[in-house]
């Protein structure tokens, strides 16, 4: 639904780079969903699978002469096999894990914009993908970009791997002696997350087609996905899209045209949040939904019934 | 005697220095009940710990039915057929009554009761879309217990079922354990209250200082002169 949201939107709004942006965050906010929400692993060096994603796909067309479309193919690998080398952190928890990714991220961004791998990565001076660029089908892989990762989410709320991670979150010892190998569905959600961000990060490398290696390891690039995904309320299969096109398109709207007003707006926002419903937007969703059920359910009574309904219970 | 269902042998267990299992000898039958007794700091946790999978031993090793579990994960521990209950209880907090129950039974070693039979038998019946961190402390020790049946274990680790339960509820735990054991299922005990115990089993195992100090009858236990003066002191 929302990625057909996303192509009717693309028929009516000339801006589709913003467009395809706003897709991108709403894969990596998932992506976040996925880890956060699921397990209660935070990484602020989220962006570190984006990065792979977008070299991946990159790499594997400048070299292995692959179209982009399976290129896409080459970042969700890249994306894994970084968050395979990354297994050890899942030892830490809290905000060791949160540090440690954030760290493992800039590692890597080091790495890859080191001057001496210039012949391989081509170093600080950046990706050139203009042969490549085609703006229709990367927006196509956008949008299923935007597709896979809702199923995903999907898939989670209602399988046993989904049931089994929230029951990691809640206590992992429990978990483990309600019959749950802990570390191997703590690795399966892990290297899911990281497969989304790096699909997201080679969704973004194809549309862009020239980018720096600081463009796809900006540490900002985590905590916009961290903030949207929180923003519509993780473990819940529509906040995290929510949050990404609602923060997203008032980041469009006030952030690059005053930006100075724009940090004001977020940090209010988030405060806000923090202080009026930790749970997201989603949750807010899920307060309201008894109350519109009661509303409906006594229709006679019409105007008169409404006092009741904001009644001590809420 | 055919060969019993749980063995443990030799089970050592340092923490750094500190010994809190030294050489711990212990086997149970299909439907025993062994209470497993001793004063703060003897080892019983810790063997319960160890047993389950929780901790890997120092030396030493526990077999199920045959099969060494010593050293695995508790999930595979609990899946061969062994599972424990908590002295505080540890439901999954964040899941309902009824997810803890389907998750838990969904990897069952062996066939469990149907989750109505296990709320009903613990006394949860009309709980089951709570939301588990939302109940009492008695409703959690009883969902704890009813996570670990959901496994279908043969052999049942029960860390001080009877802390924090009124009189009633006491005697409610007790008539559980022995149905439990009637059904044919190995329950070891670890129990402080003495009177609760003598409900459920005569059978009891002493340590002190992490070894076995008495193995036999509660009531020999109380007049062994070893057993006497850890309890009392002096």
């Amino acid at each position: 639904m929302p990625a057909a949201g996303f192509v009717v939107a693309n028929a009516f709004y000339p801006n589709q780079q913003e467009l395809v942006m706003m897709m991108v965050y709403l894969a990596l906010a998932q992506g976040i969903n996925v880890i956060y929400g699921f397990t209660g692993y935070l990484p602020f060096g989220y962006v570190g699978f984006f990065g792979a994603g977008a070299y991946g796909l990159a790499l594997s067309v400048l070299y292995l002469h692959v179209p982009a479309g399976v290129g896409l193919l080459f970042a969700v690998l890249a994306a894994v096999a970084v968050a395979a080398l990354l297994f050890p952190l899942l030892r830490l928890e809290g905000v060791y894990f949160a540090i440690a990714s954030l760290a493992a991220a800039e590692a890597l961004y080091e790495v890859i914009s080191n001057p001496s791998l210039a012949a391989v990565t081509k170093g600080p001076y950046g990706i050139n993908l203009v042969s490549a660029y085609n703006a229709n089908a990367s927006f196509v892989a956008a949008v299923a970009l935007v597709a896979v990762s809702m199923g995903i989410v999907v898939y989670l709320r209602t399988s046993r791997l989904g049931l089994a991670l929230r029951a990691i979150r809640s206590d992992a010892v429990s978990a483990e002696f309600a019959g749950i190998n802990v570390v191997q569905r703590r690795t399966v959600a892990w290297l899911l997350s990281a497969a989304m961000a790096g699909a997201a990060g080679g969704t973004f490398a194809w549309y862009t087609s020239t980018f720096y290696p600081g463009a796809v390891f900006d540490s900002s690039i985590s905590i916009f996905a961290i903030v949207f995904a929180l923003f519509g309320g993780v473990g819940t299969t529509w906040g995290p899209a929510l949050g990404a096109v609602v923060l997203f398109g008032v980041y469009n709207a006030v952030g690059i045209s005053q930006p100075q007003y724009f940090q004001l707006i977020y940090g209010v926002l988030i405060v806000l949040l923090v202080l009026f419903l930790p749970g997201g937007l989603g949750s807010l969703v899920q307060r309201l939904a008894p109350r519109w059920r009661r509303l409906r359910r006594t229709p006679g009574r019409g105007p008169e019934a409404l006092p009741g309904v904001g009644g001590p219970d809420g | 005697m055919a060969e019993p269902l749980l063995l443990v042998s030799d089970l050592t267990k340092n923490f750094g220095r500190f010994c809190a299992l030294d050489g711990v000898g212990l086997d149970l039958g299909a439907g025993e009940v062994v209470g497993l007794v001793g004063p703060n700091g003897s080892g019983k946790t810790t063997l319960i710990n160890v047993v389950s999978g929780l901790y890997p031993p120092t030396r030493g090793t526990v077999t199920l039915a045959g099969r060494p579990v010593h050293g695995g994960a508790p999930h595979t521990v609990v899946r061969s057929g062994m599972n424990r209950t908590f002295q505080i209880a540890k439901p999954l907090g964040g899941l309902t009554v009824e997810e803890n129950l389907r998750l838990a039974g969904a990897s069952a070693g062996h066939r469990p009761l149907p989750e109505g039979d296990l709320l009903q038998l613990v006394g949860l019946s009309g709980l089951q879309g709570r939301v588990a961190g939302s109940l009492n402390a008695s409703q959690q020790k009883r969902l704890d217990l009813a996570r670990a049946l959901a496994t279908g274990p043969r052999v049942l680790l029960v860390d001080e079922l009877g802390a924090g339960l009124s009189p009633a509820e006491l005697d409610q735990a007790a008539g559980i354990l022995r149905q439990l054991a009637e059904a044919g299922m190995a329950l070891l005990v670890v129990e402080h209250l003495m009177g609760f115990l003598a409900k459920v089993t005569r059978a009891v195992v002493v340590l002190n200082a992490g070894r076995q100090i008495f193995r036999g009858d509660l009531d020999q236990a109380v007049q062994d002169p070893e057993v006497v003066r850890v309890f009392l002191g002096g």
